[in-house]
Formats: C-alpha cells, structure tokens, sequence
C-alpha cells in the first residue's frame, strides 16, 4: 500500500485510484522529503536496499527470564529488539524494558573510557585514563595491598546485574576472586524464604525443585505469595493466565493491590510481615477439617517420624529416623516393610518419650484459629478457610513465592511454612504444581568448579550482608580495597550512611566496573566502563527456563567499553596471573566441559549453533518418584536442625521493626515497603528514556487516609525518615496502598535528598543472610524546604 | 472477500505492562514524548492507581491506539486525502500528503492521534525500529498503522508479537475461521464509543 499512494492526485477518488495503481512496483519507499511542496507528486522512488544483520542475543539480569532477543544491526548500531524463537514458543519473550536496550547501549550518558577520582570522593571529578593506565594501576594496588596485608585485603564485590558465565556474577567473578585468593563478597540478597523452604525437600536454595512454568497451566489453584509476577516475571505470568482460563482459581498475597492481585479470585491484603500466621492458619484448617492427604503424608513425608522429647531430634535405629508401627506396636526404622506407620500419638521408645512430627506440628498450629488469624494478619477469616480448602481440596495447586513477602527478618519461618502446607496437601510432584519458583539457573550448571577454580585456588566466600561489618571491624578479614561489578551496591542493599560514613573510609581502594555513573560508581577511585550484554559472547546461566543459553555478541563494544571477562584478563595479565584468563571463546569452551552438559550431548559447538537448549526433561515436574533429597529422602517438614533455636517447625514471630508489637511502632507508625516494579528490575533500567517517560520520579505513595491524617496533600514532598536516615520524594494519593504503609519503588538511583536505602538495616538472622528490606519502620512528614542534603 | 483488518485485545489478560506501548515506539520508530500506543489505567487519578477505598478497590487498563475506524471521521475531514481507508480495512496516512493542519486530530474521538510539532527528538539520535517504516517528518500527524510495514510483509503487528500476556490478537474480520473472528463472535467483542457509529475495527473482549 504504502507504494502506491505516493503519486495520487486529488482528482483522484481513494478506490479508483488504488484500482488504477495497483500495478506499481512492490518495493517498499522511503518517504520524501518535503521541503520542496511539489515533491509528492513526482514518482515514487525504489528504496535503497538496506544492510541490515540480525543477531541472537540474550538479555539477563535478576529477573531471571534471561529472554532470547533478536538483535537488529543497522550500519553498527542496534535498531532492534524482539523475542527470539525458541524451540517451545511458549517461552518466547520479550517485556517492555527488553526492548529498551537500544537505548541502553547507545546511551548518551555510557561511561566512555576508563577513569580515575580527580577530587574527593563523591565530588564528581574525574579524569580520562587508559585501559592500559587503569589495569596498571589497579594491579599494583592489588598487589601492594596483598603483600602488606594478605591476599584477603581484596574483596571482590558482586551482585546479580548479568547472568553471563564470563562477564556475569556467577562464572567469571568466582574465578577472578579464586584466583587472586581474595574475598568474594556475594550470594542472593534475598535468601530467607528458600532458606526455609529448600532444606525440606533437601536441595539447594536455588536448584531445579520446582514444575518449569509452562506446566503451570494444568494447576487448580495457584498461590502467589509476596509475588508480583505480572509486574516482576511478567513472561511467566501468560502461563497462570492460561492457568486461570482452564478453570483454575488464583490466589495472591501481598498487602498492595498490585497489578497481579488485581486478577485474582482472591486477594488476601494481609498486614505486612503476618505471611506466616496466615500459613499457620492454613495449616491448621487443613489438618482440623481432615483435608490433608493422608498417603503422601504418612508415606513421602516426615509426618510419622517419632520425634525424641528431649533433644528434639529424630528417634533413630542406625542413621534411619523411627515411626510407630500400628501393627506390632513398636518402633520401626521408616522404610520397613509391612509396617503401618501412625500418623498421631506419644509413644515411648527405649525409655524416651517421643511423639509423631504430625503431632508437634497440630501443637505449633492449634491455637491458629480462623479468628486468631485474622487478628493477627487483619484478613476476614473466613479467606483463611477458603485459601486452605482450595489448595488442599481444588487440586492439584501450589505455591508461587516472590520475594516480597521473603524481606523480613524470620522469613524462613514462612518458606518452612509454605513446603509444609504443599506436603500436607499432597501437591508435590505432580503435573500442575509449583514449588515455591521456578528456576534452573544454577544447578547444576554453575557448579563445574574445576573452571571456576583454575589455580587450586579459592577465594573465601563471604555473604554480602556481611561485607559492611567485615570492613568497619577489618574482621574475620582485613578488606583495604573493593572492586565492585554486577552490582549497583548502594542502592541495592541496606543503611546506605552506614557505608559512605564508616565502610568507605576504611577502604583505600574503590573499583567499580558499570555502564553508567550510578551511586555505586560516585564513589569509586576508578571507573570502568562495562559493555552492554549484546556486546559480548558467552554462555548464559537460564534462569526460569529449562535451557542451556548462550549469547552470541550483536556489535562490537561502544566506545571503551570492555567486557568483564577482558578486563579480568589485563588486571589478571599485569599480576601474572594471565594464564588463568584465556581467550573468551576458549574460556566459554573449557566451561562447557562438564559431565552433566556432555551426558546430555550438549557440546560446545552444538550450543553456539543452536543457542538455547533443553537440558531438563519435557515437562520437567522433578519429585514424581516421591524421592527426596533429604537424609531420609522424605519431605522433612520438621527441620532438627533448627531444633536449638525451637524453629523445628513452622512458628509465627514477628520480625524486628514491621510488627505491630515493635518498640518503634509509636514513634515510627509505617512499615517501608519497597516493592519491584515493572519499569525496573532493581536498579537496572532506571535511565532508560521511554522507561522514564511512563515513570518520571520517584514517588512515596500513601493511602489517602493516611496521608489526609498527616496533613500531606496529594503532590506535596514529603520526607520519610527513621533514625538511620530520610529520603525527600513526591507523595502521590494511591489507593492500592495499605493503610500504615508507606510504598517507594526500589531501585531509584536519586532522590531531591537522601536516599531510601538510608532507612533500611543490615540486621540479618544467623546463619540466614539476608536483607530485612521491608522490616523497616519509618515516620512521614510534609517537607516544607530547608536544606536538602 | 477482500480483507478486514482488524485488532482484538483481551482486557481480561491485559496486564498493563506497557510492552506494546515500547514495543510499537520501537518498531515504528515513534519520537520521545510521543505514543501511537497507550495503556490507560481505569481506575484512580494516576498510572496504576486504583478506584474505591483500600481494600474495595478496583482497576483495569485499557491498551488505546488507533481504531482503525470502518466509519473514520478522520478520513472525512482530512482536506488533502492523507488519511483514507485503505482496501483491506486499514486507515493509513501519507505523510508526504499530510499538512499537518490536525483537522483530524480534532475529529478522532478517541484522541489517539499525534503531531509533530517539533523535528523528532530520538533517543538515540538516529532512526530505529523496521527499516521500512514509513518515514516522518516535523509538520505532519501521525498514529498506529498496525504496523504496515510488517502486515504488508505478511507479519503481525509488532504489539501482537512481543504482548507477554499473549492479549493482543490481530487477523482479518472477514475470514470467520480466523482467530479474531472468533473471539468477536464467541466472546462478544466490543467497540469504543460504540455510540458514535465510528465501527471501529479494534475489539476489545473481557
């Protein structure tokens, strides 16, 4: 069409006119330009045949979908992205911030060339370095400060930003830091569900447990608890939506009306950090009403095991927990043959008391009643009812968690709580379940350690959380100098004062590798800039996708922009530690050369061609052979491990600050919550032009009610503020808020003042390390002017 | 039977991600500050606000571009015949025609028109999206073609390919075994401003 209209005139009628053209040539124009009015009417022109090379990439930070793009190259530059084919259509994806990387990578405001601090710190000068100067300076620092101090004054510092083996926070930074024996200061940040959750079915936190999604659609019932999917994992989200036009009933808890509670059948608005009193009202009405599924309890679970009265530990013969046999009323070792195990009862076994996990656990959950819970989480009580006998009785079903209900301190107490609802109502390892999340990313695919650790050498592993009191307290190591990648640290973890006033003056040394001056690299002696994912080749870990992935590069990197593998190579290089850094094709090579891939025919050369393979089986639903990977190889809801802390089972406490019960409630009345948005995943995304023109600031949004009793109006500026700092920002009326909460996007870079990582705390749980981001407590006031700072 | 063209959003899969909003800039090469394609939010005053009282609260969105219009008032108006219908049920401009006196701006109902009223501000600076997306300049109007430069290739639109939710369908009316056709027929498609006579040529279904 566009073809034939260039040349009517007006005498012309529209049909005559098509009619009377319809002749002219089919290739595609350009449009004329009209500086000469006459123009339009001379004859159509044949457009010049455009060179144009299309590449398949992928892009991948934390939200995990790592989406295969294809990339449009235009004379250099990318013109283009969309979803890539794969080999199931139903993971074809793209989302709205994928298809900004163009933008991204020919960003005005991309770090050009490597750069050194010309003022102090935080001032904003800097000076123009080489690569060549940079990798100089950075190696001699290293070693200096390795000799006068040890190999571990070097922490190196990442986080999620890139799920590329080489480039990313999971290949190439364990091998940086292994080989030059320094601290890695790492791990997930958000920690405290899996933590619980993992450890009764017996996997890792992060490992293949869960149905992949597109197995979701055969689910009856669908919990998504603290997830925001359609937001946070919008590509997931069609699978629960077509879930849903099967008959399926959706459920989602969170205390905001988010975009996904909006679709659901029920929205279960609780009290913020009440997630778990509701699971323990769950679990109670499940057991009370006889909904439990009482074959997979007595036979693939914990429940009969005889629990001693006094260490709280299994009843063993041997290594093999106990169960009461109901036909020879005795003792037997769980996997006895011809033996009737008993669900219920106290029974003495050589002398000791011991009572059944299935017992204990009706004592935890008793006094759960419809009515208690609903106190506690300011539910109706009759959804707890009605949430316990859809999962139990509408199934098969399961449990969706995201993250939002995983940041508060005890949170483990919840992902406890949730495996034990899916093994009381019998949903694991069936078509049609969720188990908690899907994601295959890291088993087994990361662990080929020989690559990871080419030297011999290890470096030693500290949870990020930790790396804060690790500096101020130069203890358990002596950490002069940070070199910091995949990572927006000050903005992505908590009590930010505390870093630029304690942690930062400790440091001697600030390295940080990004495309873009974030607040992270404001502080940094040297700046280095990092190429954008289409810029590099490698393989990619797949996150929620049951696929080996590899990325192939679109364009060469802009400006200076180095991958991280290649800037590894030159620190690497001038410490004479080269050898460990080969070329990145070969390093990519050497990676796949692991037996779980080979076993499997997946090569090297086949995964370069094809680019994104399956590596689980079609449908993957793991735990249909009723086998775990506990000790007992049962489902072991009644964790002895957490025995000593009286945490066996799941318990209801509130958390430090966002409870109803804390010290603070008076004089800090909200509870922050900082939720994931669509326009961002964490704090990537947030310059993003066209993301910035559908979200332009950052905005604290109050519930009206509230914000009425404060006397703020809406688009006043307001400060929130708590004893660790404030944040200045639009207050803007929203209704889909929580009264007694106070909602800021997270991920922000600046604010007119502060920052709302001021008002978040380090604290963690032992041996849990994660971050209480919404466990916070803040006050609100109108901000009527005086210094921002 | 020639073709009908024609658009079918789920509003009950919709989430109001603003995909095919990014991804109609993206492909048809759609300055800074200027939308072929909106998610309005129907709810309270903001994006993604709702209405009611926490926790009565309700909300829903509402994708918006182009109806293409079987009756478009738009072609009526134009003085210089820059906009017609085309054959196949396709409103389209000639930008090299239009003069951007924005008489049909005036007369589209649903607003969904854009101008340019400056030379096109791109970030980055150079033109993307489809090579063969008709080119604009300052001075003309312009909006959602359903992307004619992929459906002449035979292609959806790009809204249709990339929407997460799978909500959008895109297909010709006339062929009643086609996927549009029977989401009209069997979940009773509506029109906006059915009111107007306009027959707009996007369904919506809930």
């Amino acid at each position: 069409m566009q073809n034939e209209k260039k040349s009517k005139g007006f005498t012309i009628s529209r049909r005559n006119f098509l009619k009377g053209t319809a002749a002219v040539g089919a290739a595609g124009l350009i449009g004329i330009s009209a500086n000469n009015s006459l123009k339009w009417l001379q004859p159509a022109q044949a457009k010049p045949e455009v060179k144009e090379n299309i590449v398949r990439s992928i892009c991948s930070p934390n939200c995990w979908q790592t989406c295969n793009h294809l990339v449009t190259v235009r004379a250099g530059k990318v013109v283009k992205s969309a979803p890539a084919p794969m080999p199931e259509q139903d993971y074809n994806r793209i989302c709205l911030r994928g298809l900004t990387h163009l933008q991204r990578l020919h960003h005005p405001e991309r770090i050009k060339y490597p750069m050194k601090r010309a003022g102090e710190r935080g001032e904003g000068k800097w000076e123009k370095i080489s690569w060549e100067e940079a990798f100089s300076t950075i190696a001699e620092k290293f070693s200096q400060l390795q000799e006068k101090y040890g190999k571990q004054s070097i922490a190196v510092v990442g986080q999620s930003g890139n799920y590329g083996v080489l480039n990313g926070g999971y290949g190439g930074q364990y091998r940086f830091s292994g080989v030059l024996e320094a601290v890695h200061a790492s791990g997930s940040v958000d920690s405290s569900i899996p933590a619980g959750f993992a450890p009764t079915i017996g996997t890792g936190i992060f490992d293949a447990f869960s149905n992949e999604s597109s197995d979701w659609v055969n689910a009856r019932t669908i919990i998504l608890w603290g997830s925001s999917c359609a937001e946070s994992q919008i590509n997931e989200w069609h699978f629960i939506q077509e879930a849903k036009e099967k008959g399926a009933r959706l459920i989602v808890i969170d205390p905001i009306f988010t975009a996904t509670a909006q679709k659901a059948d029920i929205w279960v608005n609780l009290r913020p950090a009440s997630d778990t009193a509701f699971a323990l009202g769950l679990l109670r009405e499940i057991m009370v009403q006889g909904l439990v599924d009482k074959d997979f309890v007595l036979h693939r679970t914990c429940a009969p095991f005889l629990v001693r009265s006094d260490n709280k530990q299994f009843a063993r013969a041997g290594k093999k927990p106990l169960v009461w046999d109901s036909f020879s009323q005795s003792a037997k070792a769980h996997d006895s043959l011809g033996i009737s195990p008993a669900l219920e009862g106290t029974y003495q076994v050589d002398g000791v008391v011991c009572t059944t996990a299935y017992s204990l656990l009706w004592e935890k959950v008793k006094d759960y009643t419809p009515d208690k819970v609903a106190e506690l989480t300011e539910v109706p009580a009759s959804m707890v009812v009605e949430v316990a006998h859809l999962l139990a009785a509408n199934k098969p079903g399961g449990i969706k968690y995201g993250f939002g209900a995983d940041r508060y301190h005890h949170a483990n107490l919840l992902g406890q709580s949730m495996a034990t609802l899916l093994a009381l109502t019998g949903n694991i390892g069936k078509s049609g379940n969720i188990v908690g999340m899907s994601f295959y990313g890291f088993d087994p695919m990361v662990y080929n350690t020989s690559w990871l650790f080419p030297a011999g050498t290890f470096p030693a592993v500290l949870p990020l959380i930790q790396l804060q009191e690790t500096i101020i307290k130069q203890d358990p190591y002596p950490v002069k100098a940070i070199y910091i990648t995949c990572s927006n640290l000050l903005v992505q973890t908590t009590d930010r004062n505390k870093w630029l006033k304690e942690v930062w003056p400790k440091l001697e040394f600030v390295v940080a590798v990004d495309q873009f001056m974030n607040n992270t690299m404001d502080y940094a002696d040297i700046v280095l800039p990092a190429a954008h994912y289409y810029e590099t080749e490698e393989p990619v870990l797949a996150g929620d996708i049951p696929y080996v992935l590899y990325r192939h590069r679109a364009v060469e990197p802009l400006l200076e922009a180095k991958p991280d593998w290649e800037i590894y190579q030159g620190i690497a290089g001038k410490m004479g530690l080269g050898k460990y850094f080969p070329e990145g094709l070969q390093a990519s090579k050497e990676w796949f050369d692991m037996p779980i891939l080979k076993q499997q025919g997946i090569t090297f050369d086949k995964i370069r061609q094809e680019q994104a393979v399956r590596f689980l089986p079609k449908p993957y639903i793991p735990w249909q052979d009723g086998k775990f990977k506990t000790e007992s190889g049962k489902v072991e809801f009644y964790l002895e491990k957490m025995a000593p802390q009286g945490e066996e089972l799941p318990t209801f406490k509130w958390p430090l600050e966002a409870g109803p019960d804390s010290k603070l409630a008076e004089k800090y009345p909200f509870v922050l919550l900082t939720r994931h948005e669509k326009f961002r995943i964490h704090s990537q995304y947030e310059n993003q032009p066209w993301l910035r023109e559908l979200n332009p600031e950052p905005v604290a949004d109050l519930n009206p009610k509230d914000a009425v009793a404060n006397g703020i109006a809406d688009g006043d500026m307001v400060e929130v503020y708590n004893d660790r700092g404030h944040v200045v920002l639009k207050c803007r009326y929203n209704e889909s808020i929580r009264p007694g909460v106070v909602h800021i996007q997270q991920g922000w870079w600046r604010y007119p003042a502060g920052h709302h990582q001021e008002l978040t705390h380090s604290q963690y749980k032992d041996g849990i390390f994660n971050y209480s981001f919404f466990d916070v407590r803040v006050g609100l006031r109108k901000f009527t002017g005086g210094e921002l700072s | 039977m020639t073709k009908k063209y024609c658009m079918v959003i789920d509003l009950k899969r919709c989430i109001g991600c603003h995909t095919c909003e990014i991804a109609c800039k993206l492909e048809n090469d759609v300055p800074m500050g200027m939308y072929w394609n909106r998610i309005l939010t129907e709810g309270g005053k903001y994006m993604d606000t709702p209405k009611g009282e926490y926790p009565n609260v309700q909300r829903g969105y509402l994708p918006l571009a182009c109806q293409h219009c079987e009756n478009a008032p738009c072609v009526k108006v134009c003085p210089v015949a820059a906009t017609y219908k085309s054959e196949d049920g396709r409103v389209l401009i000639d930008y090299e025609r239009c003069i951007g006196c924005r008489y049909c701006m005036a007369a589209c109902p649903y607003s969904v028109r854009v101008f340019n009223w400056q030379e096109p501000v791109r970030i980055p600076d150079f033109d993307y999206g489809s090579a063969d997306t008709p080119k604009r300049r300052r001075g003309v109007v312009e909006k959602c073609s359903f992307c004619e430069q992929r459906v002449n290739k035979g292609e959806q639109p790009f809204c249709v390919e990339v929407c997460p939710a799978r909500a959008r369908h895109f297909g010709d009316l006339n062929d009643s075994t086609s996927e549009v056709a029977q989401l009209v027929r069997t979940r009773k498609g509506e029109q906006l401003l059915e009111n107007k006579g306009t027959k707009p040529q996007v369904y919506y279904v809930r």
